[in-house]
């Protein structure tokens, strides 16, 4: 379409100027493509032909055709249209254009071009209007929204799954991995069941029901027990910390009682000592846990003693006869399918805990060097172990039976037989009876493994020199201390990589190589420890108490006991988590 | 003798500000050594920092309140600018040791991260004030934005009048240039000093729509186009005084974008400094109910 615009020149009222302009609509207005400046409010023409044209302002804007207000309307040649800021007449287009206007411009401040604002204070920018719009999305999104969370409506219900911001908004910090579950990390009021309360510990041991105490309060005096009916979960473990972790590391978690402990507790048998930290004067010496052989009238019992004096006071009473330092030297024993000296490791295995080593047993560790033949002639012949009695009356049968049959008491008679080490050279012939040959025997191999080099090699045998040879000796049982500090833990695997030199991991700390008797304690003190983990050494390698020492202990009772919690009350309420949901229920 | 609001009383505020970092500095340290847990809001030095914190940006926000008080006898505005400049910027520092730099998608950091942006826009307000009135007034050259109008509506009468000896051609250009020119306008057009000016160049000198004749540069060239096929000498004389009037014109447009230009950056940060504040206002709120409701 083309378009004629004119307009009077400015001060000259007979002349005009033309502007042709080649577009669909026709635009009169400031900044528009028929530039009219004092026109604030575009004005839109289309061409219907004959001169005639559509016309149409934007929305709540009227022009004046010929005395009659309109939004939009028909306007044909001679029709003229009162606008803000010009009078506009509709002409008959000359040849070669659609639609011809004639514009009038209403003087106003003599510029011929739009004013636009020339402060910021004169645009749409407004610091009230702001900081209303942002104080209040600040208080919707954040605390309004988020507040019905708190509530168990219906109406909370619908919102849950709704794109908005919930009360996961409000969390401090990340919680640790065990708890970051579906049920308690995406549901605040597991743990936060009132608004502006404290979590309290019934949240936690609505969980873990069968966490231990740290001792046996009941047993303690009322006046004491206090001190425990102030601490709660929160007093040592702190979520939503970042870095996540639950478990409070400084030293006051346990020095804050324990700094002043012996004020404590003056009913103990063994007076406990104040803890202010880890050195020399703070700490004071590991406390072993040595096996008592106890025995009243027929019963008999280890009971765990701790007591208090240094390590090299302090001997063990396993009853076990074991020179670390012969079965250490390569020169004396040789592992039998190796033929290289024994390491410790040859005994000792690490269970996976990382902490404890599996038991010592004479069929896992000894007796593939020890065997418990006793007669050249029947080399594959072995005593029971750990069974006195037994052990008598096998070597009784077994000799009755050698002299007894002809055959192999001809064998006795004819072979020399070749002598085990360590074992006594058996008769090879007897004159008198069978029954008085094979007692004569047996009693011989008896006295000899009990008194000499046999049973009595590894084993505490007393005699009370009676005649009856099965009521004669008596081995002291052995039992070998599996953990030396009950009350600590220790992480061997992480240890394993101090060795000062090749093949003696183990001997950075446990001095076997000189220990000649079982009765020597090699398990390192305190001092052993300080030489890395000092807390007043600027070389320290950090150390906390709980990297030691637990909370929980076994045996003293339930957390949930002391707390007063009722199982029950808290089975009544609905479990965060269901185990059945992990671990599938069958 | 004359002092800035950053030397105001020797330093004072700096002094004090320095103070504030130090102690503040040396609480969030103590809270490594004992504190049973990583540093955070939530230990009693964190507290403390906090409630230090929220006190300073209720206090700091009272500015916009006494500088309205014309007869307040509570300092000079001068002393409370001077200690909205320095404690505010110290705010950063005891906010950032409150949180123990620990951030996350929640209304906590969402407090902290307003905090930044009202401070770092005051900061910005800082350098503009210093910097830029020197350049306003080296702009201007000692003259008022309006006296600048004034000078460009001269200069359009000017060239209306000498347009009037041009041919209808000449006459459309002129106006054309005149009457869609540019200057001011949004809030982003203010800040980059944007011209947004058309012409309207008819046939055959042109494709007769509205194109860019932004800094004047296209009527400068149609009229420098014109002037070698003058047909007549007065015609070149008249297209040519024409020429030097849009020169001129050129400079004073740029002269009034460029003023409109450091005005707004004058201003805008105030546009972001005072209703963040507010937001931040709403924000800590909002943080110290939210933590103790789930305590």
């Amino acid at each position: 379409m083309y378009y004629l615009l004119r307009k009077a020149v400015s001060g000259r009222s007979n002349e005009f100027l033309d502007t042709e302009i080649e577009a669909s609509e026709l635009i009169l207005g400031a900044g528009q493509i028929g530039e009219v400046t004092s026109m604030m409010h575009p004005l839109q023409f289309q061409a219907v032909g004959g001169g005639q044209a559509n016309f149409s302002c934007r929305r709540g804007i009227t022009v004046s055709v010929d005395g009659k207000d309109s939004r939009k309307g028909f306007v044909q040649p001679g029709d003229v249209i009162v606008a803000d800021g010009a009078d506009i007449t509709v002409m008959l287009p000359p040849a070669g254009f659609d639609f011809a206007v004639s514009v009038v411009v209403k003087e106003t401040s003599g510029q011929l071009f739009q004013s636009l604002p020339t402060l910021l204070s004169k645009t749409n920018l407004s610091v009230r209007g702001w900081a209303i719009a942002f104080a209040l999305i600040v208080i919707a999104a954040g605390l309004l929204i988020p507040s019905l969370s708190l509530f168990d409506g219906p109406i909370a219900k619908q919102l849950e799954h709704l794109p908005l911001p919930s009360d996961k908004l409000w969390s401090t910090g990340p919680l640790i991995s065990a708890h970051n579950s579906p049920d308690i990390g995406d549901n605040c009021q597991a743990c936060h069941t009132e608004a502006f309360k404290m979590v309290e510990d019934k949240q936690c041991l609505n969980c873990h029901q069968q966490l231990e105490n740290h001792i046996d309060i009941a047993g303690m005096p009322v006046s004491q027990q206090d001190r425990f009916n102030h601490a709660s979960c929160a007093s040592c473990h702190r979520e939503h910390n970042e870095p996540a972790h639950l478990i409070r590391r400084d030293k006051g978690l346990c020095i804050d009682c324990h700094g002043s402990i012996s004020d404590f507790d003056s009913s103990s048998k063994v007076p406990v000592q104040n803890i202010n930290g880890f050195n020399l004067t703070d700490h004071p010496e590991f406390r072993l846990s040595l096996l008592k052989a106890k025995k009243d009238g027929e019963k008999f019992a280890w009971e765990i003693e701790r007591p208090r004096e240094n390590h090299d006071q302090l001997k063990e009473s396993s009853n076990l006869k074991f020179p670390h330092d012969i079965h250490l030297n390569p020169q004396k024993v040789e592992a039998n399918v190796t033929g290289e000296g024994l390491q410790c490791n040859s005994c000792h295995t690490l269970e996976n805990g990382g902490e404890h080593f599996v038991p010592i047993t004479m069929d896992n560790n000894c007796r593939s060097c020890h065997q418990l033949n006793f007669d050249s002639f029947a080399p594959d012949l072995e005593l029971p172990h750990g069974d006195v009695p037994a052990a008598i009356a096998m070597i009784e049968a077994h000799f009755i039976r050698q002299f007894s049959d002809p055959e192999l008491r001809e064998k006795r008679t004819l072979t020399q037989s070749r002598r085990i080490p360590g074992k006594q050279a058996v008769a090879a012939t007897c004159e008198e009876s069978v029954l008085e040959c094979a007692r004569a025997e047996a009693s011989k191999e008896v006295e000899f493994q009990f008194a000499d080099t046999g049973c009595v090699t590894c084993h505490e045998v007393t005699t009370n020199n009676a005649s009856d040879i099965t009521q004669r000796w008596t081995l002291s049982p052995v039992k070998i201390v599996d953990d030396w500090y009950q009350t600590a833990k220790f992480d061997h695997q992480s240890h394993l990589s101090i060795a000062v030199a090749e093949g003696n991991v183990c001997e950075t700390c446990h001095q076997v190589a000189e220990s000649s008797l079982a009765t020597d304690i090699n398990i390192p003190g305190r001092d052993n420890c300080l030489q890395c983990h000092s807390d007043t050494s600027s070389y320290s390698v950090e150390l906390d108490c709980v990297s030691c020492h637990a909370y929980h202990v076994p045996n003293a009772g339930l957390m949930n006991e002391h707390r007063g919690v009722d199982i029950m009350t808290i089975n009544s309420r609905e479990m965060p988590i269901k185990l059945g949901d992990y671990i599938g229920a069958e | 003798m004359y002092q800035t609001i950053l030397e105001w009383k020797n330093y004072r505020y700096l002094k004090l500000a320095v103070i504030a970092a130090i102690a503040s500095i040396a609480l969030y340290l103590s809270q490594g050594v004992e504190s049973g847990q990583p540093p955070n809001g939530g230990t009693w030095q964190g507290y403390i920092l906090g409630t230090v914190g929220a006190l300073l940006i209720v206090w700091l926000s009272l500015l916009g309140i006494r500088k309205r008080r014309y007869h307040s006898t509570s300092g000079t505005v001068q002393g409370w600018t001077s200690a909205h400049v320095y404690l505010g910027a110290i705010l950063l520092l005891i906010a950032t040791l409150h949180c123990a730099v620990q951030f996350g998608w929640n209304v906590h950091t969402l407090a902290y991260g307003l905090m930044c942006i009202v401070v770092f826009s005051g900061i910005y307000g800082i350098y503009a004030y210093s910097s830029l009135p020197a350049k306003v007034i080296s702009n201007r050259q000692n003259l008022s934005q309006k006296d600048w109008q004034e000078k460009l509506l001269a200069l359009d009468k000017q060239i209306l009048a000498v347009a009037n000896g041009c041919d209808a051609d000449v006459q459309n250009l002129v106006l054309s240039a005149l009457e869609q020119t540019r200057y001011g306008g949004t809030v982003w057009t203010q800040l980059t000093a944007g011209d947004g000016s058309k012409i309207v160049v008819p046939p055959p000198f042109g494709s007769g729509k509205r194109v860019s004749n932004t800094n004047q540069d296209e009527i400068i060239d149609q009229l420098a186009k014109r002037i070698p096929r003058a047909n007549k000498q007065a015609e070149a004389l008249v297209l040519n005084q024409l020429l030097v009037a849009f020169g001129r014109r050129q400079f004073v447009l740029q002269t009034l974008r460029r003023d409109i230009q450091m005005q707004a950056e004058l201003q805008i940060w105030l546009y972001c400094h005072i209703p963040l504040t507010i937001a931040l206002l709403a924000a800590l709120v909002v943080h110290i109910i939210t933590v103790f409701i789930y305590w």
